[in-house]
């Protein structure tokens, strides 16, 4: 049977029935409640605290309570898990109140009286200074040569805003303390990065930290790094009082306080010779850190290697900085730096063709980059890119060309309407050596004595079916029922370190292993005897050596392709757009479930829609404007319509059964591809996301 | 402890009322659920059956309730027709369920959704409360001036809204009915601005127009002076002039920046509905 | 003390009379089916139907259910709509975390009761209230449009 053939997730039981445990649904025996007082000003020195009269079962937990280092773990460690004396944006957390009753521990954290000395705040990327990350990379010539020998430069200046993951549990985690012993339970995609940042902040070591994944939510990036910030706080409190602690953000302080996606602000030059023919590219890429560098150094690197999108230019020069800001930290959201700079280089490339006369596809199609290519850090695309077979598909299924063409004629009346298409790819694992210096990713299969078998990896399952998709790949190794493979959320106490749930990984990279140790457990089997078999990362020997301060050689082993279309009616009167249809073509290798895959593809569409268009996120003061869901809008099912999904396969040797990274994929093309309808539709040029119905009416009121 | 009073009629919900003047009533409880006041007695209205009654009266006016939702709303033929383009672009299928036109006026809310409807068509909030003797008295007030400001209304701790008069006679000679609601999307949007208008034209020529605005200002804007200036007018008349007409009316709009929107992205969407609306009439 | 049916068992809250049905359902009867996604009325995922009408409980007042009948999913689970729907659900890959699947859930009974074989976009309305980040929607939709031609009888 064909691997893409759809099984029922091994998780829809327990999820459908709602007897799934999420951190809310789980009680711990003796539980109490903590809350967060947070920082009410965006930068200043602590003065003082004053807690208003504990009774008796509250507490108040601060920096003095951390046993370890006060300091988070991420890449690097910059943020304090309790701010000592410095707080760096609005909503940083203080400290924790602690006690049995919840309404109590909130009232009282909103007693709790916080006096600071207010420093001068940077509080947007214009304003910014200081770098927490900065890279500069160049392929070809000089560009000074370049620009020298252009007929003619183009400049353009283009910005994206926030984008909050929106998952619909917000973060939450239970810590425990027992015996010397710190344990913490919560939503989350990456245990092992929980256990680090726990170890670090307690003081312990390996055998003394346990993490434990509950049935997650939604993380969408979300809850790659905060979870270890909620975890460790938890857990220092659990130690402190002596009774499991339990915190859960309520959605207005999640939105506030927890990391989104990086506003950018992403300036190209390019240069065109006497022919029309682009010669070079410049581009510089300026990323809103936040307060805090945590993730932004590594999203700031895959902005970086998407700033030429997926054209084969002869020379480029790529320089980008992580700006630190006085404002809510910016960490994971699927895609992690490429939605930003896809949207810029796809909206470039269409500006571009219309000042030449062209139309966007055709111009496109001179640049599209084809196997063999060299990458813009000098890497190679080593695999066949069927950017051809996508653009056949699309036509077939969408009638782009023809379309693009009536819509291309003068339209008049109220309603008028546009279609848009974007090309992007998405590299697949972690940027540059990661995998091989740093994640070393193991994992274990273990064998019953009834011939069941348990996958041990430390991937979690936040949706996006890796518990189906896993057990699948070792089914079928094995050559046994999909029933007979089990798969537990991880618990760090069991599971090995197979690496973090992030940057379309687990499937390629911890399947691929899961493919190996299935295929030798099948040539060891021994029934009726427990057996157990481990596997170990192995770096894929075609790729060019990266060197990560050059910023030189194959970033990533392999990329996925997307191909998008959105084709859109345009209210001129309000500025406000209404789909018609959408079309999404992705080369993910292969798809090991047609059922999962397609649900990757319809929910990554729809929040790339919704970070094109509705999701706006501002600050104002350092405050988050926008922080609930009456706000805050994502998509609901009355904004959407069916999507068309196709799939081309194209497989990858080093993924599991031809495998390649496909989660993140799903979101990066939809905003270009929206913004390019709008353009068609208004006949007006837009330079920003998310491109709001206030941007395009005030467009269109201009004269002209 | 919160004294609870479950009424079962108006008439004991405005006795709890004056039992525990200033005591919350609650409705749906959307709108107050989220905001949460503090108060010491609560009177949920929802068991009150007579409130959730909606009755043709003598003198042509339907009476909506206190206690009718948004989904009974739906289910009744005598409703006018603008409101089912208004109610299905309110909120959601459950907060239909739950909340109600009353609520909606008592919330107060800039954003009410309801409002610029019920501002064009002269609707009058029906209040009551009981007397020393215990004998009820009622009185009404028009929308406008029952809603004093941002969640500010024109309610004494011992009255109790028992619903919304709609004067029917009079509205149901306008032949032009016009509605939109501007959100940032399709469902559960709180509007940036909303318009409602209608007008009665006879013979090309408009005898009444009423025009009303939601979301750009502390409560629907409504300009009596420029509707009756314009009552007469013969409808190419006014499309002629339409660009002019339209800055007559907008002249008086002022709304603000705020988490939802732009001023100027109000003002500018007001002026083309507006417009719209004037392209909208025959003749 | 407010009394009122939860899956069909007469129970007795302690409750005040603007404590959030949520918290009632959730800590005082044990019920795992609402979730508190946002509390403030705009996710859904607190979904629950009172008298068969669908219903945020996050923001419905418990004194408000004082008489009346309140089904979640935990209750709705026994039911054969419940066992159809389940399977559509599956096959149709519409849970992916799972999170707003019981108050998606019982906004498609609450459809589904009163329109037997809705229209794609009755569905879309129908679901307008209850908020899903992963799925897109689609396949939710599709899920339910499944239930309602299979469902001969069922509603």
């Amino acid at each position: 049977m064909d691997i893409s053939t759809p099984v029922v997730k091994k998780d829809h039981e327990v999820k459908m029935s709602g007897r799934a445990e999420y951190i809310a649904d789980h009680p711990f025996p003796g539980e109490i409640w903590g809350t967060m007082v947070r920082s009410t000003v965006p930068f200043g020195k602590i003065r003082s605290i004053k807690l208003p009269d504990l009774p008796e079962g509250y507490t108040a937990v601060t920096a003095d309570d951390v046993p370890g280092e006060n300091l988070l773990k991420v890449v690097t460690s910059e943020q304090p898990i309790f701010a000592g004396d410095t707080v760096r944006f609005l909503g940083e957390g203080i400290l924790m109140i602690t006690g049995p009753d919840l309404t109590e521990v909130k009232r009282l954290a909103a007693e709790t009286e916080v006096t600071y000395e207010e420093y001068e705040p940077v509080l947007s990327l214009d304003e910014a200074t200081d770098t927490c990350a900065h890279y500069h990379f160049t392929k070809g010539r000089a560009m000074d040569e370049v620009f020298a020998e252009a007929a003619e430069v183009i400049e353009e200046t283009f910005t994206t805003g926030y984008q909050e993951q929106a998952y619909l549990e917000p973060q939450g985690a239970v810590g425990v303390y027992k015996d010397g012993r710190a344990e913490i339970f919560g939503s989350m995609q990456c245990p092992y990065y929980v256990k680090n940042a726990c170890k670090q902040t307690m003081g312990l070591d390996d055998d003394h930290v346990r993490i434990v994944q509950m049935t997650t939510g939604g993380g969408f990036g979300g809850k790659e790094d905060y979870p270890s910030l909620i975890g460790c706080q938890v857990a220092v409190a659990a130690k402190k009082t002596g009774h499991p602690v339990r915190m859960i953000l309520n959605r207005r302080e999640d939105m506030a306080s927890t990391p989104k996606r990086h506003p950018s602000k992403i300036t190209y030059k390019v240069a065109l010779d006497g022919s029309k023919h682009i010669t070079g590219i410049k581009a510089d890429i300026l990323l809103d850190a936040g307060a805090y560098a945590g993730l932004s150094d590594v999203v700031l690197q895959r902005s970086l290697l998407s700033a030429i999108g997926c054209y084969n230019i002869e020379n480029t020069d790529i320089t980008g900085a992580a700006m630190l800001t006085n404002l809510v930290s910016n960490g994971a959201y699927r895609g992690f730096g490429a939605p930003q700079s896809f949207f810029a280089i796809e909206t470039m490339m269409d500006h571009i063709a219309y000042k030449l006369g062209k139309d966007p596809l055709d111009f496109k199609k001179e640049y599209f980059v084809k196997q063999g290519d060299i990458t813009c850090s000098e890497g190679v695309f080593h695999h066949h890119v069927p950017i051809p077979e996508m653009l056949e598909k699309a036509e077939e299924l969408t009638d782009y060309s023809s379309k693009y063409a009536e819509y291309k004629k003068p339209q008049t009346g109220r309603f008028r309407k546009g279609i848009g298409m974007s090309m992007v790819f998405h590299g697949c694992g972690f940027t540059g050596a990661a995998e091989k210096e740093f994640i070393k990713a193991v994992v274990k299969i273990h064998k019953y004595a009834d011939d069941t078998v348990e996958i041990l990896a430390s991937n979690s399952d936040i949706g996006q079916g890796i518990k189906t998709t896993f057990a699948k790949i070792v089914a079928e190794g094995l050559g046994i029922p999909l029933s007979d493979v089990k798969i537990e959320n991880p618990d760090t106490d069991r599971v090995p370190d197979s690496g973090p749930t992030v940057a379309s990984r687990s499937l390629m990279i911890v399947g691929k292993l899961l493919e190996r140790a299935a295929a030798r457990l099948k040539a060891e089997w021994k029934p009726g005897e427990e057996q157990e078999v481990e596997e170990h990362y192995k770096h894929p020997d075609f790729m060019l050596p990266w060197d990560g301060k050059a910023f030189h050689g194959d970033a990533y082993p392999t990329y996925s392709w997307a191909l998008n279309v959105v084709e859109l009616e345009l209210d001129t009167l309000t500025g406000q757009s209404r789909l018609l249809s959408v079309c999404g073509i992705f080369d993910v290798g292969k798809d090991i479930d047609r059922t999962i895959m397609v649900g990757q593809a319809q929910g990554g569409m729809l929040q790339g829609l919704g970070y094109g268009s509705i999701e706006n996120m501002e600050t104002k003061e350092g405050r988050v404007l926008q922080n609930s869901f009456t706000d805050y809008m994502i998509p609901t099912a009355e904004d959407t319509v069916p999507f068309q999904i196709a799939f081309i396969d194209n497989p990858y040797d080093g993924g599991p059964k031809g495998a390649k990274g496909a989660g993140e994929l799903t979101l990066v093309g939809a905003a270009p591809a929206f913004e390019a309808a709008v353009e068609q539709a208004s006949g007006k040029r837009f330079f920003s996301i998310p491109l709001t119905p206030e941007k395009v009416l005030m467009a269109l009121s201009e004269k002209g | 402890m919160v004294r609870t009073y479950y009424p079962d009629t108006a008439y004991e919900a405005m006795k709890a009322r004056s039992e525990a003047p200033g005591a919350l009533l609650v409705s749906g409880g959307t709108d107050v659920m989220v905001r949460k006041p503090a108060y010491e007695a609560v009177i949920i209205l929802n068991g009150a059956g007579d409130l959730a009654e909606i009755r043709q009266e003598e003198d042509g006016s339907l009476f909506v309730g206190a206690e009718v939702t948004y989904a009974d709303m739906m289910q009744d033929h005598r409703i006018p027709e603008i409101f089912r383009t208004c109610i299905p672009g309110i909120a959601s299928p459950a907060i239909r369920n739950a909340g109600t036109m009353t609520g909606n006026i008592c919330n107060a809310s800039p954003a009410g959704d309801t409002l610029p409807v019920l501002s064009i068509m002269d609707a009058q909030v029906v209040i009551g409360s009981l007397d020393a003797s215990g004998q009820e008295v009622s009185r009404t007030e028009g929308l406008l001036s029952f809603i004093q400001g941002i969640r500010k209304i024109d309610l004494l701790p011992t009255e109790v809204v028992l619903g919304v008069r709609l004067p029917l006679s009079n509205w149901e000679r306008q032949n032009v009915c016009y509605y939109q609601k501007v959100g940032s999307r399709r469902a559960e949007s709180i509007s940036k601005a909303s318009f409602a208008a209608s007008a009665r034209v006879e013979d090309g020529t408009i005898k009444d127009f009423r025009a009303s605005w939601g979301s750009v200002g502390i409560k629907p804007v409504r300009f009596p002076d420029l509707e009756k200036k314009y009552a007469g007018t013969p409808v190419s008349d006014l499309k002629a002039r339409k660009e002019a007409v339209t800055a007559d009316f907008i002249e008086g709009i002022h709304p603000i920046d705020d988490q939802r929107s732009t001023a100027a992205y109000r003002r500018q969407v007001s002026a083309n509905l507006f417009s719209d609306f004037i392209d909208s009439l025959g003749g | 003390m407010i009394e009122f049916t939860l899956n069909g068992k007469a129970v007795e809250s302690q409750a005040g009379p603007t404590d959030r049905l949520l918290d009632v359902l959730r800590n005082e009867f044990g019920c795992r089916g609402p979730k508190e996604g946002c509390g403030e009325g705009e996710c859904g995922a607190c979904s629950c139907l009172v008298d068969g009408k669908l219903m945020n409980s996050c923001i419905t007042p418990a004194g408000a259910v004082a008489g009346r009948t309140v089904v979640t999913l935990d209750g709705f689970r026994d039911t054969d709509q419940y066992k159809l729907l389940d399977q559509t659900f599956a096959e149709a890959g519409a849970v992916q975390c799972g999170f707003c699947t019981p108050g998606m859930i019982m906004a498609a009974q609450a459809l589904l009761s009163k329109n037997p074989h809705p229209t794609e976009q009755e569905i879309r309305l129908a679901i307008s209230g209850n908020l899903c980040r992963c799925t897109g929607y689609n396949m939710i939709i599709n899920a339910i449009s499944l239930a309602a031609e299979r469902g001969k009888g069922l509603w």
